[in-house]
């Protein structure tokens, strides 16, 4: 799948460069606010086909959870 | 039986108070003017004064009909209103525009409460009166004041949301040219955009007013509280098959439709739904720059934009789509009439 795609825009998203997305990447202390979590279920249904449930996602602390919680969904 | 039914004039209004990005930037420092034009494609928005009602708004888009020659008051025995700002709770607000508007006596007049998808249903509600011999001539008005009901504090509704209004005149015409509908309702989605407090579920009490900061935007209970994320979901999930359907109950298709103007919510989600639905650039309508989220407004106000950029002409079908609270969705195709490009030129 896009990973790499996704995690580009994603940097996009949270503006910064997208090599500092390590899994650790804390999301609430990086600009992850209303309009963020918007784009972020829309990239994730362009490069994923998938519809995140949007109390999942507000609880994901960083990238990593959040990659698990687009695992998790597109496994269903 | 009557023929056809058309759009054959439309009227927008906006008030003259504007917010632009530069003094939202001011208030919310951490903000930039740039950062906020490019986030939601809004440069300013109008807000309505402190004394200036939706009614008030919806006559001022309904006069610009009568200081053309062409239409008097008694041209029309119909006027449908939609707000969710009505003036007061009783009497309808559509009386009170009536009344302004020295409409006729035998004109009769209504309130309708949608959000966003309630243009298209104002449509439909005009078709559906001249085509059962109800009414010739409707007078369809949209207007809200949302500004009223967002806390000041709020940055990130203040943000999306402008006030305005719109007239649409519906009437008989040689050619059918307002198509056939599509409706939706999911009423599970009322939580995510919702004001609470102040009708008689939730009164206003003092504890209505307490401050609260949910999703780091500060509203009381009695302020419009909108879940962005979900409401989102809900789009994405509704409205490229609520597309599909109005494509297919009008015999048309992606290729042979000529414009589509879905309700403007924001550019982001507009941009997305464009992608997935498959619809050239070209094709599709992004009129929110000056304007913001009018609601039931912000198709009317971009039909009449794109007729005058000349973006749609005469004999063009367009794909309308309004969605939004409620959850409430629907859609239709209007064929433009020489009657609705002669109004605009």
């Amino acid at each position: 799948m896009g990973t790499v795609a996704f995690l580009n825009d994603m940097a996009e998203i949270l503006q910064v460069d997208a090599d500092q997305l390590v899994p650790q990447f804390e999301l609430n202390e990086n600009n992850f606010d209303s309009l963020a979590l918007i784009s972020t279920i829309a990239i994730v249904d362009e490069h994923f086909g998938i519809t995140l449930n949007v109390d999942k996602l507000t609880a994901c602390q960083n990238i990593q959870s959040l990659l698990d919680l687009v695992g998790q969904t597109a496994s269903k | 039986m009557v023929d056809g039914i058309t759009i054959e004039a439309i009227t927008t209004y906006l008030p003259e108070n504007r917010l632009t990005n530069a003094q939202l930037a001011k208030e919310f420092v951490d903000w930039t003017a740039e950062k906020i034009g490019q986030k939601t494609g809004i440069e300013s928005r109008a807000i309505a004064g402190k004394d200036e009602c939706a009614s008030d708004l919806g006559v001022k888009a309904a006069q610009k009909l009568f200081s053309e020659d062409k239409y008097k008051p008694e041209d029309f025995d119909f006027l449908l209103f939609c707000t969710q700002s009505p003036d007061y709770f009783l009497p309808t607000s559509a009386c009170l525009i009536h009344e302004t508007l020295n409409l006729p006596a035998h004109c009769g007049a209504l309130d309708f409460n949608l959000g966003c998808s309630g243009y298209i249903y104002g449509l439909s509600l005009a078709k559906g009166l001249i085509s059962t011999g109800s009414a010739t001539r409707v007078l369809l008005i949209t207007a809200e004041t949302y500004s009223k009901y967002i806390h000041p504090n709020d940055r990130g509704l203040r943000t999306i949301f402008g006030d305005g209004a719109s007239a649409t005149v519906v009437a008989k015409s040689e050619q059918s040219e307002i198509g056939s509908f599509v409706f939706g309702t999911d009423g599970s989605g009322k939580n995510n955009l919702i004001v609470p407090a102040g009708g008689h579920r939730l009164p206003k009490s003092a504890e209505t007013k307490n401050e609260i900061v949910q999703d780091g935007h500060m509203r009381t209970l009695e302020n419009i509280y909108m879940c962005g994320a979900e409401v989102f979901n809900f789009t994405i999930k509704t409205v490229p098959k609520a597309l599909e359907e109005v494509l297919k109950k009008n015999n048309l298709t992606k290729e042979t439709a000529d414009y589509f103007v879905f309700h403007q919510a924001n550019q982001y989600m507009l941009e997305h739904l464009r992608k997935k639905c498959e619809i050239p650039e070209n094709k599709f309508c992004i009129n929110m720059e000056n304007y913001g989220n009018t609601v039931s407004s912000t198709i009317p106000m971009a039909l009449e934009k794109a007729l005058i950029d000349k973006s749609i002409k005469y004999s063009d079908t367009v794909i309308l789509v309004g969605f939004g609270v409620g959850y409430s969705w629907a859609g239709t195709t209007v064929r433009i009439g020489k009657e609705l490009v002669n109004w605009v030129q």
